[in-house]
């Protein structure tokens, strides 16, 4: 027996009710002195004993209505005679014997075994001493006569796109909800990208879900397989019908049901400690596999190039069919998800093989900017013929590089190894063919020849200070005014560096532009065992989360020989600075200042190789072009991701509890709101589920672009058999229905299948006849008991 | 120690002021008074002619008839004597019963009042009354007797009379037909609760001894409608060890049929035997009922059973 409202069966307890008041009635007896006994014995003393018998039915029949009635309102739901005999049937047979017994008590020892017999058989067959024969034999209800709950797990991928399949599958689901019976109830889990049900819980308005179903559209990323059984598994555990139900629509393709591995054996756990198992059933509504051609992936040669500068464009392409394109396979460039392509070309590719296709372009204007790149093939999925990448068009960055230890010799100079990495391609320019231009606009001068008035021009964001000992007042007045307009100021430390001045000017209350002050050097150049390295920990600051993922660098590569010691407690100027990144050894590493409107950096060794071995490891580069960045405001998080990961985007942090608006690829729009988090405000969007584009935007400015693409491998149309399907379902469960829907149609294969199988029966409604039965019976019988015998 | 006023309520007697306790049948009596004598005599109420014999005192020949029939007739008259009463009351155990709507007044206790009454009109009226108290047997006997006094005696007996004792009416009536020498009124006041055919045996003993027998069936309400819901013991008023506990609701209907049976057959035992039952309940002033019943009889009425 199982129970679809099993908190209620609790209700049973209420049998202690009608105990309860009898024994406090038999214990709380009022005593009254009586005269007219006489009146009273005479009918005592026709029989007593019939007297007590008809009590104890009477406190039986009343302490059974609660049970029965909490079994009633708990929706029992019996699946074999068996306990539903012994336990209900023979107690109530029991029962009605023993009112024969007080009723007829000219035949009393007849009923009364009679009673006694359906007792005990009752006891011996709970006790499994026999069965009866009927424990095999199931009490069910025809599956098409009673309500059900049930989920469907709708695969929405785009490659259900293919022959038509996501409309077979659409014109199923709307067709099932609306046959549902009254009482159903349902629930549609979308399956591409990640699990997403319709609607947030399970709806009886089964006919609004058909409709709501019948809308959607299959452009979403390969399904999520684990995770949409999971949420049909969790779902159909709150079902409220006896008849449960998980159907999975999908086209089956191979790449699907891959790597499951013992995530399918975790679910059948699941599912085999169902009280009231489910019935799985699989729908295939996918065609073979037929001629595709898809974009696999596009790559860019930076996701942040300067007006003016030329990007690369890269593309994968990749020819799923058997069809062979000879110098005809046209390929096109398009920005900002115009109509005309910016550039076109035509390639080869050949059956099962993929190919590549290179693309340049200069950004005229700056901001966020889409490309795109487009196949023109007539295949069997359209959705993978184009693949887009968003890229940060940026004006220039001017960085001042004052060399505080500068020389002639090649790589020798405080800058020198600096300057190469903020402007690569200008060094590069005489080797490279391909004309680029670097984002960062370096200029070097030596502290001896430092002019603020004609250094500080105005074409600057950032100023570097590398290994400089002190300056003059007026450079220090100039650098100061500099940073409070909102420039950015780096102090690379060094051996040239005098502590005493940074400490007492540098970090006066007047200039105040040391974030931390300078205590003591530590480390040694000629003792390697005192070397330490940047403690490489999960970075939230925008300048070095780049290195959070380790394909851009790892800041731990690096060793460190000496350092300056950083006071942290020291209490001047301390109270603004922010620890960016640490040693191992505990000192600081990296440290940030705001300082009105600019921001100071401060790093506890040199830029060159004297003290550390950085400039010649690969985490240099990126980590000079993002600190450069970082203090010209110009660093982004990753604006191209794959379908369904969190969308970021930084801002000021004084518009932090700014509203911005998202725009998603169907048109839809939605809020977020930008919360302070250190340094910053960041907004986040995290319902990136369908693929394409998506536009951030606040009340000024333009809007920021972010691209999510779906899986590649949503572009192998390889489908599985249906004995490669059973195979894999086995692992989810022992029994599973399976509806080949490419011929036929999918809901009436359906109905027939399902007219053919039974659920449990549901009691209540025989549960609740026992009920009112019983409250007659017991109002008749007081009546009865209640007469003169003779 | 009692006041004749404890037990005579002023407005009652007030109330039933103009009553005359009036026995149906003739009886004896010893002095002039409301009632028939039995006896022949002459007295100032005419009864019959009768044929002259010799010997017949001539004085009483009536000499209008002799005008008009030229025969000889003799004059009777009914002789008016006083009524001679006596009370039985019953003392036994179930008189101590008290219900739950007479605020603490048994039945005793409504017994003694209603026998106070009765004897103070009855000495009013210049007839005799007596007392007897009872259980088992007779307890205390107090001869009837005429003058107004006797009633602060009849009281004093009331007084120190308490319920106590099982019931055996029969018994009684049997044990007393013989010490009620002369005929007269006997009342019974009383539940009567007993072996049914024991009480009408002894009520027959008392009509075959030519007694007028009037019995006032004290009822409590309760008895009456057996009002208890809750789990109840009943513990007997007269067998000390006798109790039973028992749901009242699931008795209640066999009691109310038992009751109305053994109400059925009391009263018809009575009429059988020519008796007037008056039902009384305690929660009902007895002056009304008395009042009522003694309406009733001047008139020559049967009182119905409440």
């Amino acid at each position: 027996m199982n129970f679809l409202n099993v908190g209620l069966a609790f209700g049973a307890a209420a049998v202690a009710i009608p105990l309860l008041i009898h024994i406090f009635n038999r214990s709380r007896f009022k005593v009254v002195t009586w005269g007219a006994m006489h009146l009273l014995e005479s009918v005592l003393r026709v029989n007593r004993r019939q007297v007590q018998l008809e009590q104890i039915i009477l406190l039986i029949i009343r302490c059974a209505i609660p049970i029965l009635l909490a079994l009633c309102l708990a929706r029992m739901v019996v699946t074999d005679w068996g306990p539903f005999l012994h336990r209900i049937i023979l107690p109530l047979a029991a029962l009605a014997f023993l009112i024969l017994v007080a009723l007829v008590p000219s035949l009393k020892k007849l009923f009364g075994t009679l009673c006694a017999a359906c007792i005990l058989y009752a006891i011996a067959a709970e006790a499994g001493i026999f069965g009866g024969g009927y424990e095999k034999k199931n009490v069910s209800s025809d599956s098409t006569d009673i309500a059900a709950s049930t989920v469907i797990l709708l695969d929405d991928s785009f490659s259900m796109n293919a022959d038509g399949g996501f409309a077979k599958a659409g014109a199923f689901t709307e067709g099932f909800l609306k046959k549902l019976k009254k009482g159903s109830d349902a629930s549609v889990v979308r399956m591409g990208g990640s699990a997403s049900p319709i609607f947030a819980k399970p709806t009886s308005e089964t006919e609004a879900l058909g409709e709501r179903s019948g809308q959607l559209k299959a452009s979403y990323d390969k399904v999520d397989l684990i995770g949409s059984l999971d949420a049909g598994i969790a779902t159909i555990h709150e079902g409220r019908n006896a008849k449960r139900e998980i159907i999975l629509v999908s086209d089956f393709r191979k790449a699907d049901w891959e790597k499951t591995g013992g995530a399918l054996a975790t679910l059948k756990e699941r599912l085999d400690n169902e009280p009231l198992k489910p019935a799985i059933t699989l729908i295939d509504v996918g065609g073979p596999a037929r001629e595709n051609v898809s974009v696999d992936s596009i790559e860019l040669s930076a996701t942040s190039v300067g007006v003016g500068q030329k990007v690369l464009v890269r593309a994968e392409l990749r020819n799923h069919g058997s069809s062979s394109y000879e110098g005809d396979l046209q390929v096109r460039l398009l920005v900002n998800e115009e109509l005309d392509p910016v550039d076109e070309t035509v390639v080869s590719l050949n059956p099962g093989e993929t190919g590549q296709v290179l693309f340049t372009h200069k950004f005229t204007e700056a901001g966020s900017t889409v490309v795109t790149i487009e196949i023109g093939a007539s295949d069997a999925l359209d959705n993978d013929d184009r693949r887009s990448a968003s890229v940060t068009v940026l004006d220039r960055i001017g960085v001042l590089l004052v060399d505080g230890s500068p020389s002639e010799e090649w790589l020798s100079g405080e800058t020198d190894f600096l300057k190469l990495a903020l402007t690569p391609f200008e060094e590069a320019k005489i080797k490279n063919s391909v004309e680029t231009k670097d984002l960062i606009d370096a200029s070097v001068v030596s502290l001896a020849n430092f002019d603020p008035a004609k250094h500080l021009d105005g074409n600057q964001s950032v100023a570097v200070l590398a290994n400089v000992s002190s300056l003059k007042d007026n450079q220090i007045s100039a650098l100061s005014s500099f940073v409070r307009n909102g420039g950015g100021l780096w102090l690379a430390l060094g051996d040239k560096v005098d502590a005493d001045w940074y400490n007492d000017v540098l970090g006066s209350e007047a200039n105040d532009l040391l974030p931390l002050p300078l205590r003591n050097i530590g480390g040694s150049l000629s003792d390697d065992s005192v070397r330490t390295r940047v403690v490489a920990s999960h970075f939230e600051h925008p300048a070095l989360s780049l290195f959070n993922d380790r394909r851009n660098g790892n800041l731990a590569d690096a060793d460190l020989w000496r350092w300056h010691r950083l006071g942290e407690s020291d209490g001047i100027g301390t109270q603004d600075a922010t620890v960016l990144a640490r040693l191992e050894t505990g000192d600081v590493f990296l440290a940030e200042k705001k300082v009105d409107k600019g921001i100071v950096i401060q790093m506890a060794t040199t830029v060159d190789g004297d003290w550390t071995n950085m400039p010649v490891r690969s985490c240099y580069l990126p980590l000079v072009q993002q600190i450069a960045s970082y203090l010209a405001d110009q660093v982004t998080p990753p604006r191209n991701l794959p379908a369904g990961a969190t969308l970021t985007h930084y801002l000021p942090e004084k518009e932090a509890g700014k509203t911005l608006n998202v725009t998603s690829p169907d048109g839809s729009t939605h809020t977020v709101k930008a919360v302070k988090r250190g340094s910053q405000a960041v907004a986040e969007f995290s319902n990136t589920r369908k693929p394409g584009t998506y536009l951030m935007s606040g009340e000024e400015g333009n809007p920021v672009k972010f691209v999510t693409n779906a899986s590649p491998r949503e572009s192998q149309l390889d489908r599985m058999s249906e004995e490669e399907i059973r195979e894999s379902a086995n692992a989810l469960a022992e029994s599973i229905d399976f509806i080949d829907a490419s011929e036929k149609d999918a809901l009436a294969q359906y109905l027939e299948l399902d007219g053919a199988r039974t659920f449990g029966r549901e009691t209540w409604k025989i549960l609740l006849g026992a009920v009112l039965a019983l409250v007659l019976l017991e109002l008749i019988l007081q009546r009865i008991f209640g007469r003169v015998r003779t | 120690m009692a006041t004749v006023t404890d037990y005579l309520d002023p407005k009652d007697l007030s109330r039933l002021a103009n009553h005359q306790v009036l026995a149906k049948r003739v009886v004896e009596g010893f002095c002039s008074g409301l009632h028939r004598s039995p006896h022949k005599g002459f007295s100032v109420e005419f009864k019959q002619h009768r044929q002259y014999v010799h010997g017949d005192e001539i004085r009483h020949l009536d000499w209008k008839v002799f005008g008009k029939t030229d025969r000889f007739f003799i004059r009777e008259y009914e002789e008016e004597t006083n009524l001679r009463c006596n009370i039985l009351l019953d003392a036994s155990g179930s008189m101590a019963y008290e219900g739950t709507r007479t605020e603490g007044r048994s039945k005793l206790h409504y017994a003694s009042r209603l026998a106070a009454c009765l004897s103070y009109m009855m000495l009013k009226q210049t007839d005799s009354v007596g007392l007897i108290t009872f259980d088992t047997k007779a307890r205390k006997i107090l001869p009837p007797r005429g003058q107004a006094a006797h009633v602060r005696n009849i009281v004093d007996v009331l007084e120190e009379t308490s319920p106590g004792g099982e019931t055996d009416l029969g018994a009684v009536f049997h044990e007393l037909v013989p010490k009620l020498k002369r005929r007269g009124l006997v009342i019974i006041i009383s539940d009567c609760f007993g072996d049914l055919d024991s009480v009408m045996n002894g009520l027959a003993h008392f009509r075959h001894a030519k007694h007028d027998v009037v019995i006032f069936q004290i009822w409590d309400p309760d008895e009456l409608d057996f009002p208890f819901k809750q789990w109840t013991r009943f513990d007997c008023l007269e067998v000390a060890d006798k109790k039973h506990t028992v749901d009242p609701t699931h008795l209640r209907q066999a009691y109310m049929e038992n009751l109305e049976n053994y109400r059925e057959n009391f009263t018809q035992g009575c009429h059988r035997n020519r008796i007037d039952l008056v039902p009384m309940t305690t929660d009902q002033p007895y002056a009304e009922a008395l009042s009522y019943y003694l309406a009733l009889r001047k008139r020559g009425g049967r009182p119905s059973r409440k």
